[in-house]
């Protein structure tokens, strides 16, 4: 019911949301889905690039624990976390979250709540490669608040 | 006894070590690589793997006190994460 999936290829989000459904058989009422992209600017600096690592095994773990947070707090029949990594360029797909559930608002809580512990709480290193300077990106006051604002 | 140390992130960078093996005595803890690497690392590296934003973690897992270490533990120095 939970999956994580760390990996350099791009995934589909037809293919999954037909995966899910089917999990789901016919219990699931509602699939919310949110696909983080690459912005090809912060601030005033152009980003031609984003280069993403993770420590494998303890990526998966922590990814793991976000979806049983959710899975605790929400009724939820499945949650699926695909995350990227390597180098990828403005416009491709970094992250999937997909949530199935009997009833849409406990999908759309806990996808956005994936989402927001997925900034503080993934194992993951973002570097920005721009075309003056690369810079490994850190998480903001906000993801940080974000965050916070989940705990219960 | 013998422990993987590992760097990510921009201190992987800046130490120019992916991985490194080092021996410690028996019954080293956890504060103890620190001081086996002074001699390895420049002083730019040293002052940003003892950042306050760095976490070690032994074995996959995020130290919150002093751990004493086995033999073949892996110990990693991570910088700030963030996914999304």
């Amino acid at each position: 019911m939970i999956e994580v999936r760390v990996q350099e290829v791009d995934f589909s989000i037809d293919a999954e949301w037909s995966k899910c459904r089917m999990r789901m058989a016919g219990d699931g009422g509602a699939i919310v889905a949110f696909a983080g992209l690459v912005r090809d600017r912060f601030e005033d600096r152009e980003i031609q690039g984003l280069q993403l690592e993770h420590y494998p095994g303890m990526t998966e773990t922590s990814m793991k624990k976000i979806g049983e947070y959710a899975v605790k707090k929400w009724s939820l029949l499945d949650v699926l976390i695909i995350h990227r990594v390597g180098l990828l360029k403005p416009s491709d797909q970094i992250v999937l979250v997909m949530v199935g559930s009997g009833h849409r608002p406990d999908a759309f809580a806990a996808c956005e709540c994936i989402m927001d512990f997925l900034k503080t709480e993934a194992v993951f290193w973002k570097k920005e490669q721009g075309t003056e300077q690369s810079r490994w990106v850190e998480s903001t006051q906000n993801d940080r608040d974000r965050r916070t604002n989940w705990e219960f | 006894m013998r422990i993987t140390v590992r760097f990510f992130a921009s201190l992987r960078e800046i130490t120019a070590i992916d991985s490194i093996e080092i021996d410690l005595p028996h019954g080293s803890g956890s504060g103890d690589v620190m001081l086996a690497l002074r001699d390895d690392l420049d002083p730019d590296a040293l002052a940003a793997i003892e950042g306050d934003q760095v976490k070690v973690a032994v074995n996959q897992v995020i130290l919150r006190t002093e751990q004493n270490l086995n033999d073949g533990d892996e110990v990693a120095f991570l910088p700030p994460i963030t996914g999304g």
